[in-house]
């Protein structure tokens, strides 16, 4: 029985030969992982959907030239980090913040919190996911890499074509941006949530 | 609700952060059609030609559009840029080398040669002349006479000076001949005898001398001598007189046996295979100059009279010679063509037809070297070869003149000598 490893062996040694079917299927697999992944560093619908489209569009024809004995995911996820940082680039409209009104939704760390956890740690997600649209792409980036694709430090050194003490300088650095922005805002009694169209201040911008 | 975190400011759960970006990104799914579009924009993708610098990794283009930068650099530099280049150098050095050497000397360094190339002008030396002797010529004693008391006699000496140089140089003055001033003898009459002297002798002659030296002031106007050395006379090249080129062409014979003409019939003709050798001689052929022989494009038909007197037997004489052209491989057969009238049969009369007098005309190649080696002649040889035909008719042969109308086909032929 194929392991899932040999399983996606096998399909990129199809999609290195321009195998559509294989294409096909390899999207399936991934496409929802990096939908995800560009929206939560636009926030945008619709430029998750054109990045989503670029980054297989790009992938297809960077197949010809993929080495298989390298990791797949940190090559996909450079992809989709190239393709967000130019689009946004290009069209650096402001995101729009989703409000988390269904604290149901939301996945606390632990698994069987109390009501006054659970109603502790919504907040503080909603004070985070407002804190990062203050964040420049790059810090998004980086923290969607690390907590969301789940990429160690080799893997992100890999995916950014950096080293690794150049990773663990962004990421300590996004997270310290983002501490900031909650900070700032609960001195305030302000959650930090941006409406559309605001031109909330970026901050982190001397992040090396 | 004025909850606040209670998470210290400086530091944030990983946990929470990851479960923060878990949550939202599950709160939104892409469209259902993505598959569909992607498909569409890969057989766009796939439709275009794809460019040949794409199909290089994204390093090897780096190195790919250097490597052509470098080699359009380097040709511009080996081809027309070179002296762009190099006029750029002296341009720059022009400018900092006076500055650089300026500011040496100010602070008392040594300064250094140009770094670029002055212009040197090569000096002649002046031919060293020796210094012309003047020749002691005696001067002339004769008696001059006297015309006036306190009369002069001027005495003019002509120096020449040699040796004479052979070639100068523009700029030395020689001269060619110094005007000597000679003494001059002053005979006094003598007051007392209040008689007036009738003659004086005159003193001691005077001796002139002269020194003649290079550019000095005494040099005569136009005294300055240049003479050229001749250079070698130019040698012509030969000159190579054209080609001569000689045909000879035999007389063809054509007999028509009295028994083929006895049952020709009238306005027959006879017709026959003519064999014709020319040969082409050419002469003062230069071995680089090529000639073609050329024939005539097309041969006149020749007239063949017989004399009234041809009899059975006779040998009728062409008078008029056929016009044709031949060439050295010309072997194509000539055909003759007799006509018969009626009545007046040749009987057996032997009629000689004309001969082919080919008119090769040469055309020579451009000379090529005046010193072409004639070589003297070059022949060649056509023959033609053919079988007679014997034609119908009917005539006796005694009649008188005859008229014999002799076509023969053009041919064509191109010869090379050797």
């Amino acid at each position: 029985m194929m392991s899932d490893a040999d399983d996606l062996a096998a399909l990129l040694w199809r999609c290195k030969d321009q195998d559509r079917a294989a294409f096909a299927v390899l999207f399936e697999r991934f496409h929802l992982r990096v939908f995800r992944s560009a929206w939560l560093i636009t926030r945008r619908d619709d430029a998750a959907d054109d990045i989503t489209q670029i980054v297989f569009v790009e992938l297809f024809s960077a197949f010809r030239t993929y080495n298989l004995d390298r990791p797949f995911l940190p090559w996909l996820y450079r992809i989709v980090h190239n393709v967000s940082m130019d689009y946004l680039r290009r069209d650096g409209r402001a995101g729009i913040v989703l409000p988390l009104d269904d604290a149901d939704t939301l996945l606390g760390a632990d698994p069987d919190p109390s009501p006054a956890e659970r109603v502790e740690q919504a907040e503080l997600q909603q004070a985070i996911w407002g804190a990062m649209e203050q964040l420049v792409p790059y810090q998004r980036a980086v923290l969607v890499l690390r907590y969301y694709a789940e990429l160690n430090e080799a893997e992100m050194a890999e995916t950014l074509q950096v080293r690794k003490g150049t990773v663990k300088s962004r990421l300590h650095r996004a997270q310290q941006a983002l501490a900031g922005v909650i900070r700032a805002a609960t001195s305030t009694s302000i959650l930090p949530f941006a409406t559309p169209g605001d031109a909330a201040p970026q901050i982190g911008r001397d992040a090396t | 609700m004025s909850a606040r975190p209670p998470f210290p400011p400086d530091s944030l759960p990983e946990d929470v952060i990851a479960a923060t970006l878990v949550a939202q990104a599950q709160r939104i799914t892409p469209r259902a059609d993505a598959l569909a579009r992607l498909n569409a924009r890969l057989d766009a993708v796939q439709a275009a030609p794809p460019s040949p610098v794409r199909l290089l990794p994204p390093r090897l283009r780096v190195h790919w559009i250097a490597a052509i930068a470098a080699a359009v650099v380097l040709l511009f530099l080996a081809t027309i840029g070179r002296p762009v280049a190099a006029g750029f150098v002296f341009g720059v050095q022009s400018v900092t080398y006076p500055v650089v050497t300026g500011f040496q000397r100010a602070v008392g360094l040594p300064t250094a040669s140009p770094p670029f190339a002055l212009p040197t002008i090569p000096t002649a030396t002046p031919p060293m002349l020796e210094t012309p002797t003047v020749p002691a010529t005696t001067p002339a004693t004769a008696a001059m006479p006297v015309t006036a008391s306190g009369a002069s006699v001027v005495v003019s000496t002509a120096v020449t000076t040699a040796p004479t140089p052979t070639a100068l140089s523009p700029l030395v003055e020689t001269p060619t001949s110094i005007a000597a001033t000679a003494a001059t003898a002053v005979g006094t009459p003598d007051p007392s005898s209040g008689t007036p002297a009738t003659s004086a002798t005159p003193a001691t002659p005077a001796l002139s001398s002269a020194t003649a030296t290079n550019g000095a002031g005494t040099t005569p106007a136009g005294g300055t001598s240049v003479s050229l050395i001749p250079s070698p006379p130019m040698t012509s090249p030969p000159i190579v007189p054209p080609p001569t080129i000689t045909t000879v062409a035999p007389p063809v014979i054509i007999v028509v046996h009295p028994e083929e003409l006895a049952n020709a019939t009238p306005g027959s003709t006879a017709s026959a295979m003519v064999t014709v050798t020319v040969t082409v001689t050419t002469t003062n052929m230069p071995t680089m100059m090529s000639a073609t022989v050329s024939p005539d494009a097309t041969r006149t038909p020749g007239t063949l009279s017989v004399p009234a007197s041809a009899s059975s037997g006779g040998t009728p004489s062409p008078v008029a010679p056929l016009s044709s052209s031949a060439s050295g491989t010309d072997t194509s057969p000539t055909t003759t063509v007799v006509t018969v009238p009626i009545g007046q049969g040749l009987g057996g009369a032997t009629a000689m037809p004309l001969a082919s007098t080919p008119r090769p005309t040469a055309t020579r190649a451009p000379m090529p070297a005046p010193t072409a080696t004639p070589v003297p002649t070059a022949s060649s040889k056509a023959t033609a070869t053919g079988a007679g035909k014997n034609g119908n008719g009917n005539g006796n042969g005694n009649s008188g003149n005859r008229n014999e109308t002799a076509t023969e086909s053009p041919d064509k032929a191109t010869k090379k000598p050797k």
